[in-house]
């Protein structure tokens, strides 16, 4: 039996029905289109599914549509602003962080997580920060490294 | 992986859970942070006829220090734990711990009620508990009970909580002075299961003898296990390299560990060893210090 | 002075990816789509006497039901791609015809209005089997009285032969020292992070599939043939976005006839994407292989000789039973002047999934061997391992070099490489440090690997098959450059790109080359109605850089030419006198004296009434073949692979020798990858290779049970490594260009993945040297070092 939620995403609110068992990443990605949230593993290991709702950066592939009703999300659509892009966005390109991009979104979101509670990590908090997030493409190295340098770029702007 | 169809209810209090786990009985399934029903949804492992969300109902999210414990409610969130400065300085052990539970997505949501339901008997949660001597709340349709965490968990990936009743709160008495805890955990990679771990938690006297000392360890059977025979030679002794090396030895002699494909019987036996000696010694160190 | 080419530009690719505007396969949607999911068996080794779907195909939304008997009427056994033909023994079935050989082989697939619909009518689909014994070791494979998985070969053995290159047994019989080991290692994969997937839709008169497959061109005659849709009438289009392929990608082409086949029977599009349990359990792994080696070594270290008995388990894989001892011929000798090898492979089958190719396929392996090998006889000789390294280098005057098996490395400076990396970890600082270390019983290790990057496949080599023939040998790519009436410039090549910034690269080069900048550059996604190709080209074995850019470089040649012909008329100046640059044709001399390339596409597609004697328009095709491409002589030997890139590690580790836990201080690399067009994607390339190397010594890697099941079914359990289990990874280049390549370059994308395993297990021993402990086995997991630090501590 379907239920009708309610859910801001990026700015805009959604109403639909959905049915219990309906995942939130599908959801995200067919009902709504927003197809840059990607499903790697669905077991909930990857990270590829993550989001942001309610503030805190989660794996959308381990949450029902039907518990979102109420709630925000942003998902990597929403970063930038306006056309311009988020730092850590920015730093991701300048450091060349990307290479198949698949886990891309979902090291977005988790590095925007890290980023809000520890604005100076170091280079093993960064690790940490992102050990919920697999990438098999770039071996960590020049993510980590576009993490630090868009925590610098972000105190940065707070000084001006 | 698309989990089968269910009935889904997300009540807003206690007593409307209660009641429908009352309805449904094993029939229910309790979704509470998800990070371990999930993944069983979606493999069809489970099937339940009924999904009971309680995320909603906001009467268990506390983190409280009253009558000499510190209570956490059941849908307190790991990294809420992992935060919370009341806990990192009464009772930093669980702190420590909560933050090695998966990775920062998984602790955004999974919750202390959930991790405890679920068992799994190498969770970081439960050999803390029981080295802290907590208690476990249970909400059914009799009331409440309380249950020691070391009575709580009998089986692999079996508690005590029946199909009517619900966990609600965590209660663990706040450390006396002078002790200090340590927490080690052994897995393959981050964010792995973990193969073995340890959690102890040691008081010193004023002439620096060992006052109490509760040792305890996940993955070493179908359930986490406190290691007396440890204990017993510890308790009332100086603690100097010879004792803990002997507590080692015997220690081990109370877990048969399974073995399995990340590691075998032996191995997790070796590694035992190894870890009541270490967390012995950082357990003094910190104890020490405080 | 290079505008371009050799600066770490930013990726073209990268907006859409950072704003999740990419699209993958899973992304597209069609109208009236199905649905498909794939039933797959539960037995590793069972006879299928039986397929029920009749409860199935009363589900609400399942359209329709294809079992494997229905299928292989359909199709017939699948071909080998370089003959086209069935193996006649050993065939397989796109699905499980008659029986199935491993757990998780496709037995039926279903097409349904939803997901949802197409997973549950897999539930009930009723098979009945009748198990068979089962066999899961290569070794137990290869006995007398093991199951046979093809009865009409009457072997587990697929494939065994004896080369000998050089005088063997005169270098053993006048050895001073020889060594003796067994080594092994375990299947592993890439495991890239988008599983498979794949779209068919077929309108009653052509055929068109979305795929992520990395040979869309080689694929297309095998899937006409297996579908019986002549090739002009299908249409393969490469996901525009691929998220990894590693190798694994090159395998599609069984989903893509299933998908197909559905499609022709609903005359739906019908779109299949791959589950992640799905993806460990039978998309393909490495093969595991067993070793027996032996060194002939003179006293000074010199290492004349290997022999080399390989065993490598192919798992269920019987199409060409070749690819992982093959490509072991290409660094057998690895950087070293060894004089004579003597190799025996054997390819067995067993009952697991298929060896596919996969990240470095055969030669991780082989510089495995050969590595621990030249630790093993440093030791055995008292020499440091980076000094019996330098003496047994191919010195740089000796290039190009032709090693005995008949390879032509291109160039290389391995001594100085090899002293960069000692320079850069201060080998002796750290040996210091290791003694200091010892006395506080620490235990930390330096282990150093040279690896060889062999690039750029020679399919000739299917002659070693020894059934005739091949219907595809050397090595050739395709492209076509077109600049645009406008002026832009479109470049289509015969590949597709799963994130290694083909698309920048390409921009640069051409960039470069007509005075441009790369924003004005596009490269379109592969479609085999739009992109030239060629049947041996694709993404695989590094062949970018040196085929893809040969071809399109070529092409641009040529339509440098007509453009400086049509500048030369307009400017009313000789040809000699004309360069390219800031977006205009223009005298060198007298740089007003110009053209801008828009005002020449102009003239040369719509003022063609200035063009008098010139031909309009300004595209390009043009096809390379490798100069170096050869077919096997009398003496078997051959160029297998034709470009020779090298990295050479070094990993610090330390151990902890009660728990046996590896934590990685430092890791470096030296790379040559001859010139490099942008340093940053390079790098990148070393970094992911390598995070894969140091991975499957470690952590990851695919484990069976003795029924059959496959343990590793999720990244957990795969032991998929974090970023908090990987180390930084140090890279410093040297470039030595390749005489042969258009550009020098040689291409980068396996070669982190060659010597990383050995260099970890150099490591480890180093640090446990104390003890005496011997590493042979791969993965290095704790307990099997604890074990082997108890048992020396026994002795």
């Amino acid at each position: 039996m379907k239920r009708k939620i309610k859910v801001k995403v990026n700015g805009v609110w959604y109403e639909a029905e959905v049915k219990p068992n309906r995942l939130l990443v599908h959801f995200l990605r067919e009902d709504l289109g927003l197809t840059g949230t990607h499903i790697g593993c669905l077991e909930g290991r990857c990270g590829a599914c993550a989001i942001i709702l309610d503030g805190l950066a989660v794996k959308s592939c381990q949450l029902l549509a039907v518990q979102v009703n109420g709630s925000e999300i942003i998902t990597v659509e929403g970063l930038a602003k306006n056309g311009k892009l988020h730092p850590i966005q920015e730093s991701f390109w300048e450091h060349h962080a990307i290479q198949c991009g698949f886990c891309t979104p979902g090291m977005l979101i988790a590095a925007y997580q890290l980023l809000i509670r520890n604005p100076n990590p170091s280079e093993e908090e960064v690790r940490k920060g992102l050990s919920g997030n697999l990438c098999r493409c770039t071996g960590y190295v020049n993510i980590v490294k576009a993490v630090k340098a868009a925590a610098s770029k972000m105190r940065g702007e707070y000084n001006e | 992986m698309i989990p089968k169809e269910f009935e889904y209810y997300d009540p807003h209090n206690i007593e409307e859970v209660i009641n429908l786990l009352e309805k449904y009985g094993e029939e229910a399934k309790i979704l509470a942070g998800g990070q371990s029903l999930m993944p069983l949804l979606k493999m069809r492992i489970l099937s339940p006829r009924c999904v009971v969300d309680i995320n909603r109902v906001n009467q268990l999210k506390y983190i409280r220090e009253e009558e000499g414990f510190i209570k956490i409610g059941a849908l307190v969130r790991h990294y809420e734990i992992e935060y919370s400065t009341l806990l990192q300085s009464r009772l930093p052990i669980i702190s420590r711990a909560v933050g090695e539970i998966g990775d920062p997505l998984v602790r955004n949501r999974g919750t202390i009620g959930g991790s405890l339901c679920h068992a799994d008997p190498s969770a970081d949660l439960p050999p803390v508990l029981i080295a802290a001597e907590a208690e476990i709340k249970i909400a059914g349709p009799k009331g409440e009970r309380l249950i020691k965490a070391e009575n709580f968990f009998i089986d692999y990936m079996t508690t005590v909580v029946q199909p009517n009743e619900v966990l609600t709160e965590v209660r663990l008495p706040l450390l006396p002075k002078h002790t200090g805890g340590a927490y080690f955990k052994l897995q393959r990679t981050y964010g792995d299961f973990a193969i073995l771990n340890i959690a102890t938690l040691l008081t010193l006297n004023k002439d620096s003898s060992c006052e109490r000392i509760r040792i305890a360890m996940g993955g070493v059977g179908a359930r986490p296990l406190r290691i007396y025979k440890a204990e017993k030679l510890i308790e009332g002794q100086v603690i100097e390299d010879r004792l803990i090396e002997e507590a080692s030895e015997k220690g081990v002699e109370e877990i048969e560990p399974p073995s399995d494909f990340r590691a075998s019987s032996w191995y997790r036996k070796e590694v035992a060893k190894v870890y009541i000696k270490r967390s012995i010694k950082s357990a003094l160190n910190a104890a020490r210090c405080s | 002075m290079s505008k371009w080419v050799g600066k770490p530009l930013k990726r073209k690719e990268d907006f859409r990816l950072l704003t999740g505007r990419g699209k993958y396969i899973d992304d597209i949607v069609l109208p009236n789509m199905l649905h498909a999911a794939i039933l797959r068996s539960p037995y590793p080794h069972a006879i299928i006497k039986n397929i029920d779907v009749s409860e199935a195909r009363k589900l609400s939304g399942v359209v329709y039901i294809l079992t494997g008997e229905e299928l292989a009427q359909m199709t017939g056994p699948m071909l080998s791609y370089y003959l086209l033909q069935a193996p006649p023994t050993t065939q397989q079935y796109f699905m499980a015809f008659r029986k199935v050989r491993f757990v998780g082989e496709p037995v039926a697939a279903v097409a349904a209005e939803t997901k949802e619909a197409a997973k549950d009518a897999l539930e009930l689909i009723n098979v009945e089997y009748e198990p068979l014994k089962t066999v899961i070791d290569p070794e137990e494979a290869m006995k007398e009285n093991a199951p046979i998985l093809y009865e009409d070969a009457g072997t587990n053995i697929l494939y065994h032969n004896i080369y000998v290159y050089g005088d063997v047994e005169k270098e053993f019989k006048e050895a001073d020292v020889i060594l003796s080991e067994k080594l092994s290692i375990h299947p592993y994969t890439s495991a890239p992070l988008e599983t498979f997937g794949c779209i068919a839709s077929y309108d009653g008169f052509s055929l068109t599939v979305w795929s992520p497959d990395q040979i869309p061109g080689m694929v297309v005659r095998a899937l006409s043939a297996a579908i019986k849709i002549p090739e002009d009438k299908i249409r393969i289009i490469s996901a525009q976005d691929i998220g990894g392929g590693y190798g694994i990608k090159t395998t599609l082409l069984p989903y893509m006839v299933i998908v197909s086949a559905l499609s022709l029977k609903t005359l739906r599009p019908v779109k299949w994407i791959e589950e992640r349990h799905e993806h460990f359990m039978a998309a393909g792994h490495s093969a595991g292989g067993r070793f027996y080696v032996q060194l002939a070594l003179t006293r000074d270290g010199l290492v004349r000789a290997i022999r080399l008995k390989t065993i490598e388990d192919e798992g269920i894989f019987s199409l060409w039973t070749c690819l992982y001892w093959l490509l072991k011929l290409t660094n057998i000798v690895n950087c070293y002047k060894i004089r004579a090898v003597y190799f025996e492979p054997f390819s067995v089958a067993t009952n697991k999934c298929a060896a596919v190719p996969n990240r470095g396929v055969g030669k991780p392996g082989m510089c495995y061997i050969i590595e621990r090998m030249m630790n093993l006889a440093a030791q055995r000789l008292g020499l440091t391992p980076e000094e019996i390294r330098f003496r047994n280098f191919i010195p740089p005057e000796e290039f190009p070099y032709r090693t005995p098996t008949g390879n032509l490395y291109d160039s290389g400076r391995y001594a100085e490489a090899l002293k960069l990396l000692l320079e850069k970890i201060e080998i002796e600082k750290l040996r210091e440090e290791q003694r200091k270390l010892r006395e506080q019983g620490r235990y930390i290790g330096i282990g150093i690997s040279t690896g060889l990057e062999p690039s750029v496949s020679n399919f000739s080599y299917f002659e070693f098959m020894e059934v005739g023939r091949p219907n595809t040998t050397g090595a050739s790519s395709a492209a076509r450059v077109t600049i645009t009436p406008g002026g832009k410039v479109v470049v289509a090549i015969g590949s597709p790109c799963s994130g290694q910034g083909h698309e920048t690269t390409l921009a640069q080069v051409v960039a470069e080359e007509l005075g441009i900048t790369p924003e004005d550059v596009t490269v379109l996604p592969f479609d085999t109605q739009s992109c030239p190709t060629t049947s041996s080209q694709g993404l695989y074995a590094n062949r970018f850089v040196s085929m893809d850019l040969g071809a399109v470089t070529k092409a641009l040649s040529r339509l440098k030419e007509k453009i400086l012909r049509i500048a030369a008329s307009q400017l009313d100046a000789p040809l000699e006198s004309l360069t390219f640059g800031d977006g205009k044709i223009y005298v060198k001399d007298s740089p007003d004296r110009a053209i801008t390339l828009e005002s020449i596409a102009t003239i040369a597609y719509s003022d063609v009434l200035k063009l008098k004697d010139i031909e309009p328009g300004l595209t390009e095709t043009a096809y390379y073949v490798h100069p170096s491409a050869d077919r096997p002589d009398d003496k078997k030997r051959m160029s297998i692979q034709l470009v020779f890139g090298y990295n050479f590690h070094a990993a610090v580790v330390e151990v902890d020798i009660e728990t046996g836990q590896v934590k990685i201080l430092r890791y470096v690399v030296v790379a040559d990858c001859g010139r490099i067009i942008n340093p940053m994607i390079v790098e990148g390339q070393v970094h992911g290779a390598t995070a894969h190397g140091i991975a499957s010594a470690l952590y990851e890697g695919i484990l069976y049970n003795e029924e059959g099941q496959c343990l590793t079914t999720t990244y957990t359990d795969f032991g998929a490594a974090s970023a908090v289990d990987l180390p930084n990874i140090e890279v410093y280049h040297i470039e030595t260009p390749s005489p042969f390549t258009v550009m020098g370059a040689k291409g980068v994308g396996e070669g982190g993945a060659i010597p990383s395993p050995a260099a970890i297990a150099n490591a480890v021993e180093d640090a446990l040297s104390p003890f005496g402990v011997k590493i042979t086995e791969l993965p290095i997991t704790p307990e099997k070092i604890l074990r082997l630090i108890k048992q020396s501590q026994k002795k």
